[in-house]
């Protein structure tokens, strides 16, 4: 059975301008249980959007429609039978202050999987050692944790629940490079081992590249274009895509001049018509200023652009 | 103590804090923030400073940046002794931007009204300060009009080419660039770095440029200083840095960045221990380093120069 399949996706926000789409026509997959989706863009895509929509925590000033098939159960006509943990970026505010980590962790335990006490607590330990922290971890408050090891207490309560999906948006972007490694290497091996299918949500491509295994990319709240990540790197079609692998310093060489994308990226309510990135492309034509592409399918990759058709 | 023909120099530069205790404010211990800076920099050079947070790099770049006064050790700007005081004469030549340009303008204050700001304080007429103002916008590719909008309406982007636009308004000669981009998208950080660029090679300014993104001090440095508790621990120019790391850390520091490509394989070599402690009779790093040995414990490693443009603190060198 497909762990995820997203088909038709919209949200949007009610604002005092009326309602603002934010995601717009989304269609994803997640092929096995042991893959990793990489959602990618900058600051206003709409991939936070797009993650908070699929686990069903938006605010109520939205609305979403479309199907999100999670092993082929709709979540948004059954929010019940939803089972998708998140790990959030800021641990800190997803941590509840004045509660132990056990505690916090073994709720799920009773709560979910409606254990004794007792038995929740022996399972938080073994969660905790799992992710690469001490047992006696489960006596001690957020506070009295560095922040990588706050992260990989949320990762225990992600894998605690069991879920049937994860979905990590920014889960280390806090963190110190150093730190934001060994996190890193340690989420992977843990959602790899228990086969649990994960969307990595992030807006730096090196680390997409090294955690995910296909990248879809983001732009003005669609997806412009998804592709394996050897083929995004080797391959990348569309030109924003382009220009975001080159916009970047990189630690392993001498660049002289950065790929410059002029402008900004576009906020929602106020995507251009057309295509949305044609203000921003080296590559506009007349076309481009009036017309929506559609998806130009690949063999390994799909994009979003004229260019291809 | 002469700058030795360098434009800024500093030697054995120190920032404590005392903490005190909350009941009786008596002095329980101190926080060594930056511990022994000595430091070299020629004029139109730009010098990064790295290091993961703590390591005492903005607390650094506040000193440079004369904004807060060192504990101990000499400062030399352009071969006068600034540790202490400020000559009148360099009023507005050392200038700061920080990282936050959502919280660095006085969002009730007009753009016009920022720029103007430092020079008003400098002693020019309004006209003449709003003159400059325009001409400094333009420099980093805002118009004319922005002089009369409020900070809510530009993106942070444009924040941040304001705030530079406002640090380069006095001509300054050497300015301390606090993290400046890593609040920013990177279509918008790369827009910046670029802007850095091209400003310093018409206006022959020399740049201090403090951040924790190894990529992005190696795209616009020339020479690099890797700082860890308080300490400088290698500095040198960075093609020899990146390509002959020699500090046990840096090494594990250039390990911990993603390769942006997936045919390369991501083997960060982070070791398990990630606490700082601020030892005076061993080496700092001792905690983390895998390479240590019984000559580590011994003191604290003096900063030994490996050639002319590098120089590393760690024992396995001596």
């Amino acid at each position: 059975m497909i762990p995820l399949e997203i088909r038709n996706l919209n949200v949007d926000f009610r604002t005092l301008r009326g309602w603002v789409r934010v995601v717009d026509n989304v269609n994803l997959k997640i092929n096995s249980d042991d893959e990793i989706l990489g959602l990618v863009g900058e600051s206003g895509c709409g991939k936070s959007t797009l993650g908070l929509a699929v686990s069903g925590l938006l605010p109520p000033n939205s609305r979403v429609t479309g199907e999100v098939l999670v092993k082929g159960q709709d979540v948004v006509q059954n929010p019940d039978s939803r089972k998708i943990a998140v790990i959030f970026q800021d641990a800190l505010a997803a941590l509840n202050p004045v509660l132990t980590i056990g505690e916090q962790i073994a709720e799920i335990y009773v709560y979910h999987k409606n254990m004794q006490k007792k038995d929740a607590l022996e399972k938080t330990k073994k969660v905790l050692v799992e992710v690469g922290l001490p047992d006696n971890t489960i006596d001690k408050y957020p506070h009295q944790l560095s922040g990588g090891q706050r992260q990989r207490v949320l990762i225990a309560m992600a894998l605690a629940m069991e879920p049937d999906l994860i979905i990590a948006d920014e889960p280390t972007t806090a963190l110190d490079v150093t730190v934001q490694a060994k996190v890193l290497q340690t989420l992977m091996s843990v959602v790899k081992s228990r086969k649990i299918p994960m969307i990595y949500i992030t807006h730096d491509l090196a680390l997409a590249s090294q955690v995910a295994d296909r990248i879809a990319v983001m732009y003005a709240g669609q997806i412009i274009e998804i592709a394996d990540k050897y083929e995004l790197f080797e391959n990348p079609r569309h030109p924003y895509t382009k220009a975001l692998l080159n916009s970047v310093p990189r630690v392993d060489r001498d660049i002289e001049e950065l790929f410059i994308i002029e402008g900004e990226p576009p906020v929602p309510g106020n995507f251009p018509t057309g295509c949305r990135f044609h203000p921003r492309c080296p590559f506009a034509m007349d076309k481009c200023k009036q017309i929506e592409p559609g998806l130009v399918i690949f063999n390994k990759a799909m994009v979003r652009c004229f260019l291809y058709e | 103590m002469s700058s030795n023909g360098f434009f800024v120099r500093t030697i054995n530069l120190k920032k404590y804090y005392e903490i005190k205790s909350k009941l009786l404010r008596k002095t329980i211990g101190v926080v060594k923030a930056v511990d022994g800076v000595s430091l070299e920099i020629r004029k139109g050079e730009t010098l990064g400073i790295v290091g993961e947070s703590g390591s005492g790099k903005t607390t650094l770049g506040m000193v440079l940046g004369k904004l807060i006064q060192p504990t101990d050790g000499k400062y030399l700007f352009n071969g006068m002794d600034i540790t202490m005081e400020m000559p009148s004469s360099l009023k507005g030549k050392i200038r700061v931007v920080f990282q936050d340009p959502y919280s660095s303008l006085n969002p009730r204050l007009k753009i016009k009204d920022s720029l103007i700001e430092p020079l008003l304080a400098l002693g020019y007429e309004e006209e003449e300060a709003i003159n400059k103002a325009v001409e400094y916008l333009e420099l980093v590719g805002l118009k004319k009009e922005h002089l009369n909008f409020y900070p809510h309406m530009l993106s942070g982007g444009q924040k941040q080419r304001v705030l530079i636009a406002r640090a380069l308004v006095t001509d300054p000669l050497l300015v301390i660039l606090d993290e400046p981009t890593s609040m920013l998208d990177v279509s918008t950080q790369a827009q910046v770095l670029m802007l850095l660029k091209r400003i310093k090679m018409e206006k022959e300014i020399t740049y201090v440029f403090i951040t924790h993104n190894l990529a992005v001090a190696r795209y616009i440095s020339d020479t690099i200083a890797v700082m860890f508790a308080g300490q400088i621990v290698e500095m040198g120019n960075k093609k020899e840095l990146f390509e002959n790391p020699l500090h046990p850390y840096t090494k594990s520091l250039i390990s911990a960045y993603p390769p942006p490509d997936p045919t390369v394989k991501w083997t960060p070599a982070i070791p398990d221990e990630l606490t700082v402690k601020y030892f005076d009779d061993k080496c700092r790093y001792i905690d983390r380093c895998p390479l240590k040995t019984p000559k580590c414990e011994k003191g604290i490693p003096e900063l030994i120069d490996v050639n002319d443009k590098h120089k590393v603190r760690c024992a396995l060198y001596t």
